[in-house]
């Protein structure tokens, strides 16, 4: 395959991962349904954290709660993106075609990847509005592109989660997909400060996110933040070589016995 | 364990939800204790509890027409209302039952554990939820019928109320104007009569409300069902198959 084929073929891949997720979130659902209960969620774990521990609680658990929004994109319903072709009985022709399965469902996930990173700048705007955070809302804005990387670390996670929803028992997307994010909000530090249950923090370790609001907080409290953040970057690579080990692995089984479900 | 089996969302909302919100209030703020514990375990039971009804209640349509049996249902010897009443009710207890014990065995393993004064009335108010529960479930089934993404506005559903009813965030927390909203959500009686009923003092006027929101949402479910009837059997203008 040429450069020209390669590039043409991954300009389709993304048209028609744009497509296929327009297809099944038209804007006005989004903007009417998924982005508010984003932005609620956002809110009502800030407005936890001012519960249980005043300002100081309720601004640690905002930092938490724009990366926990974020995996509503990135690890529920991005088992969606390959879920399609099982529903459609299509995913013969991804594991035919001539570019590897997970990029193109890499790829076809781009516009979940976005709805992330654009849900979490409008919950550090307005939720750090509503709860009257000021000071901090413009630290967190300059800290965006971590935040961005939060994306990138998450969404490879939601792909590997994905990859066993796809070849797992129907109606496994939807559990897998919420497990990875509950697993986040207990173990990642968003809520909970690292350091006060070990086998949360031993769980957390392992998970995107974690090392990432490492980052975020070590930079907002003036202290040395890059190997958190290099931490988080190696996380999300093991996550992305799991996902292209699983796929590639399904793939070539399905191919050579022909017996999965997934046709 | 058959119905853990066949829908293993009920994991989602009758374990794993109650388990990670107890462990985060638990680790985030420390052991909260009496009333506060009663307060927080009543909360996350209604919040996993409203989770379920939300996803499994709702879906019974939709999930009738995916299977291809609504046309069946809707035409069927039994009325559908009672069928969906049975159907609804079932979809409660399940995840009420499931999330009632994974509360009572995390309070304990967070050595909380909450001592309830007035069992028979705990019992009654638990009962109210369920049953609270079931008539908005056949509400929401019916309204989603109407629209290909019941999914969407499933979930949109449950962060609004988790705030509004002031469960695990009291009311105080939200500017004066919007917490009269919080009248209209059934869990906000529910939460508010469990926990007198765990303290010996059962707040009646709470469940007084909770009763008459059960009935207005009971109503309002079967007039829907019945626009529902009308517009798949008379008007023919809604898709069964």
């Amino acid at each position: 395959m040429s450069w020209a084929d390669a590039s043409d073929r991954v300009v389709l891949a993304a048209k028609i991962g744009l497509r296929e997720h327009l297809a099944d979130n038209p804007l006005s659902v989004t903007l009417s349904t998924t982005w508010p209960r984003a932005l609620l969620q956002c809110l009502f774990f800030t407005m936890l954290g001012r519960v249980i521990g005043g300002a100081d609680g309720q601004a640690y658990t905002f930092v938490g709660s724009i990366a926990i929004t974020i995996t509503l994109f990135t690890l529920v319903q991005i088992c969606d993106v390959p879920m399609r072709d099982r529903w459609s009985s299509t995913f013969y022709r991804i594991r035919s075609s001539e570019m590897p399965v997970p990029l193109v469902y890499a790829i076809r996930s781009w516009p979940l990847l976005v709805e992330g990173a654009l849900v979490a700048v409008l919950c550090i705007l307005l939720v750090g509005l509503f709860t009257v955070q000021f000071a901090l809302m413009l630290q967190l804005l300059a800290l965006v592109p971590i935040y961005l990387l939060l994306v990138l670390t998450s969404g490879a996670a939601g792909l590997t989660a994905a990859s066993v929803a796809l070849f797992g028992r129907a109606g496994n997307d939807v559990f897998v997909g919420n497990l990875g994010q509950y697993l986040i909000i207990a173990a990642s530090g968003a809520l909970i400060p690292p350091g006060r249950v070990a086998w949360l923090d031993a769980i957390g370790s392992v998970l995107p996110m974690r090392h990432g609001l490492l980052a975020i907080r070590s930079n907002l409290a003036g202290e040395p933040w890059l190997a958190h953040l290099l931490c988080e970057v190696v996380v999300g690579l093991c996550w992305g070589l799991a996902a292209v080990l699983l796929y590639t692995y399904m793939a070539r089984r399905i191919r050579r016995n022909d017996h999965d479900k997934v046709t | 364990m058959m119905v853990v089996r066949a829908h293993p969302l009920f994991l989602l909302g009758g374990v794993l939800q109650p388990s990670v919100l107890l462990l985060v209030v638990f680790f985030a703020r420390g052991q909260p204790t009496g009333e506060q514990a009663a307060r927080v375990a009543t909360a996350v039971l209604l919040m996993a509890y409203w989770g379920s009804t939300v996803w499994q209640g709702a879906a019974i349509l939709r999930r009738e027409r995916l299977i291809g049996t609504l046309a069946h249902f809707m035409r069927g010897v039994r009325s559908p209302m009672l069928v969906l009443t049975g159907k609804a009710l079932g979809a409660s207890i399940a995840p009420a039952l499931l999330t009632s014990v994974t509360v009572a065995v995390m309070m304990v393993l967070l050595r909380s554990p909450i001592s309830v004064a007035s069992p028979g009335w705990f019992v009654v108010g638990l009962v109210a939820a369920v049953l609270s529960g079931t008539a908005l479930g056949t509400l929401l089934c019916s309204l989603f019928l109407l629209t290909r993404f019941g999914g969407q506005l499933s979930s949109a559903l449950l962060y609004p109320v988790f705030l509004l009813a002031g469960l695990l965030i009291p009311v105080e927390f939200f500017p004066a104007g919007i917490r009269w909203l919080g009248w209209f959500v059934s869990l906000r009686w529910a939460q508010q009569f469990l926990v007198s009923a765990s303290q010996g003092t059962p707040d009646f006027s709470a469940l007084a409300l909770l009763g008459l929101l059960m009935v207005v949402y009971a109503v309002a479910a079967v007039t829907s069902f019945r626009r529902i009837d009308h517009l798949a059997r008379v008007r023919g203008t809604l898709e069964l198959g």
